[in-house]
């Protein structure tokens, strides 16, 4: 039997038949949950995030689009750390937010970053996101493009520029 | 390739992504090229930093509230159903409606137990902002569908929105201005017709009687601003009077109201 | 074996000798088909991923013309039957360059389509269960038969009828007329909300319509009818400023 795509299961999520979700779960929660991590560095955080997620592609599910599913989940995600940001912070500064988190010591006794995580914290916010989902195999440049509202073409170049950059960092630090 | 270096096609050279002409010329010019060969082990040692990175493995207690979400709003579907007759939206199918719908989100989401520590008040006011923000995407989207009928479904949403922003407005503008598609520009029309006391709207609907060749459109908008009294109006209409190709009864109306505008 | 290519070459060949006003061309890669005529268009399903032009028999290429090629408005015939065809990313765009010879146009099932008549031309669509966009831009009339997707129609002074199978989709169905009629078939059970209206004309259905009330209030102005039927579902919106609406049970 052949797997579905994500589209048509979402598709049948949204005329309501909700065990579909079930599948795209399984498919995508690892995903969203490293992209959360990758951002936040928070494991604890990132697990209420993600369940924020599904939650929402599950109150949501009839607004899909039928557009490239895996946009739309990350588009959804980028929005709920958004808030939640926003939300502890009373101000909305969208993902400058976040830059407090990355260089922050208290955190760093608790959880044990890699290097390259480490790299990718020195990076904004802006270009860790999209460095983080470019490397994800499931995101091509049309997505890509899509969840940050752009063109492919601008997206490729831009995350190129960043590739460069995180690369430089991440050799500074072997 | 000359001199041309080309460490920016390195990233899609090792995804493997380009095509078979840039591929072949990458490599002709990766075989001559120092500088461009060190670019890429040191990109292939990034990128394999990425792959050897161990991910995260979130702990069950993620599956099972998901599964616990799940099955909830499965029962409570399995209730709402014959209780709300369903309203002229595509949203409606389940608990979206705004007003009430906000105090079932926030009681939902309590139930996944996920918000529960948090103060209610304040999630009030996210959570509707996030609803309304998420339809706005939603909406602004869908209206630069290829499909008319999806962009007609995107102006459609303009019933979420009690006071629309500026985006929203700017976008119906630009379909009623410059949708190639006669349905599309006649339900933008309708859609704006409900906000025409904004002056906004009132130059769009000045601006496109000037370039409509839809009757049914023109007709539409020269009631609208009759019934407003613009008097903007007016020059385009005596234009629409000169126009060889307008209809007679276009022509007709525009005799019976210009008078009414004083 | 060799004999047999032979003659199955030779069979082709003749077959395309045949069928001198035929073009067919892929359709992979294409999202829509966008045809453009002033005269008749007839559009139908089956089953090949090509698209078939048979343009109208009668034509014969005048002496004349002979040895030359068609220069129509926004481009040259390079199709052999009158026809432009150009690829524009995932779209198709089909120009009938020739100004009163019809064509017989042949998709797949679930091609989206786009048909736009430009002058007298009759729009009929036949089949589809994609989308379905069609515009008579003038005196052309508009007949979309046995189609499941959705459509967005619209004419000038030719009416427009559609008969709907299943109606199974969310996204809206819209159709306009400024002076024809608009005449529409579907299934009882179809679940819909349905905004019908006329300016000048009427509107008779033998569907049960519960009016929208709004507020308490029935709606004002007899021209405009908002309904739910079978619980609502898909927006479906029928409007003419001048001619009458038909809504009709299948």
């Amino acid at each position: 039997m052949k797997a579905l795509s994500d589209e048509i299961l979402m598709q049948k999520v949204a005329e309501g038949n909700l065990d579909m979700l079930k599948v795209l779960f399984d498919r995508h929660h690892k995903h969203v949950y490293n992209f959360l991590y990758k951002m936040s560095g928070d494991s604890m955080l990132s697990e209420d995030l993600t369940q924020d997620v599904f939650y929402k592609l599950i109150k949501y599910r009839s607004s899909y689009n039928n557009g490239s599913f895996v946009s739309w989940l990350f588009t959804i995600a980028r929005n709920s750390l958004k808030s939640h940001f926003s939300r502890n912070h009373k101000h909305h500064d969208g993902l400058e937010v976040l830059e407090y988190k990355s260089d922050k010591e208290e955190n760093e006794d608790v959880e044990d970053y890699s290097r390259l995580q480490q790299a990718l914290n020195q990076l904004d916010p802006e270009d860790r996101e999209l460095v983080i989902l470019n490397r994800f195999k499931e995101i091509r440049y049309e997505e890509l493009a899509e969840i940050m509202g752009s063109t492919p073409g601008a997206m490729k170049t831009k995350v190129c520029r960043i590739l460069k950059k995180l690369k430089k960092i991440y050799l500074e630090s072997l | 390739m000359k001199n041309n270096h080309i460490s920016d096609l390195i990233p899609a050279y090792l995804d493997g992504t380009l095509d078979k002409n840039t591929q072949k010329k990458a490599e002709e010019h990766l075989s001559q090229c120092p500088d461009c060969q060190k670019e890429l082990e040191e990109m292939k040692t990034l990128f394999k930093a990425f792959e050897d990175d161990v991910p995260h493995v979130p702990t069950n207690r993620l599956r099972n509230k998901f599964e616990e979400a799940l099955e909830a709003e499965k029962e409570s579907l399995g209730k709402m159903v014959p209780l709300v007759p369903k309203k002229k939206s595509n949203w409606a199918t389940n608990l979206l409606k705004v007003a009430a719908s906000i105090a079932l989100l926030v009681a939902s989401f309590q139930m996944g137990s996920l918000f529960q520590q948090r103060k209610v008040d304040g999630d009030m006011a996210i959570l509707k902002d996030e609803t309304l923000q998420m339809k706005q995407t939603a909406m602004l989207s869908l209206m630069e569908n290829q499909s008319a009928s999806k962009r007609i479904q995107g102006v459609n949403y303009i019933e979420e929105f009690e006071h629309p922003d500026e985006a929203i407005i700017q976008a119906l503008a630009n379909r009623l201005i410059h949708d190639e598609n006669d349905n599309v520009r006649l339900t933008a029309f309708e859609a704006l017709s409900k906000f025409s006391a904004s002056d906004t709207v009132k130059n769009v609907f000045i601006e496109a009687l000037g370039k409509e060749k839809n009757p049914s459109i023109q007709i539409g908008i020269i009631e609208m601003l009759v019934q407003i009294q613009e008097k903007k109006a007016i020059a385009p209409m005596k234009k629409l009077l000169e126009q060889e190709d307008t209809q007679p009864f276009i022509k007709e109306q525009i005799k019976a109201v210009l008078p009414k505008i004083t | 074996m060799k004999k047999m290519t032979l003659l199955f070459t030779a069979l082709i060949l003749s077959a395309m000798a045949h069928a001198q006003n035929d073009y067919t061309k892929s359709l992979n890669g294409i999202e829509w088909v966008k045809i453009e005529s002033k005269a008749d268009i007839v559009v139908r399903t089956y089953t090949s991923n090509e698209i078939l032009i048979k343009a109208g028999d009668r034509h014969e290429v005048s002496e004349r013309a002979k040895g030359l090629r068609l220069v129509g408005e926004g481009g040259n015939d390079n199709t052999e039957v009158g026809f432009y065809v150009v690829q524009d990313g995932n779209t198709l765009i089909v120009k009938n360059l020739r100004k009163s010879e019809g064509a017989e146009i042949f998709l797949p099932k679930n091609q989206n389509v786009a048909v736009k008549s430009t002058w007298n031309g009759n729009i009929e669509i036949n089949g589809f269960a994609g989308e379905i966009e069609a515009d008579a831009q003038l005196n052309g009339s508009i007949e979309i038969l046995d189609v499941n997707g959705p459509v967005t129609a619209n004419t000038l002074n030719g009416e427009v009828t559609v008969e709907f199978g299943a109606v199974k989709q969310s996204s809206p169905i819209s159709i306009y007329s400024t002076n024809g009629a608009v005449d529409v078939t579907m299934p009882g059970n179809t679940p819909a909300d349905l905004s019908l209206s006329s300016v000048n004309g009427d509107i008779y259905t033998n569907f049960d319509l519960k009016r929208e009330e709004k507020d308490g209030l029935k709606s004002v102005s007899g021209r405009k009818v908002n309904a739910a039927i079978n619980n609502g579902g898909v927006n479906i919106s029928l409007k003419s400023t001048n001619g009458n609406i038909y809504l009709r049970k299948q």
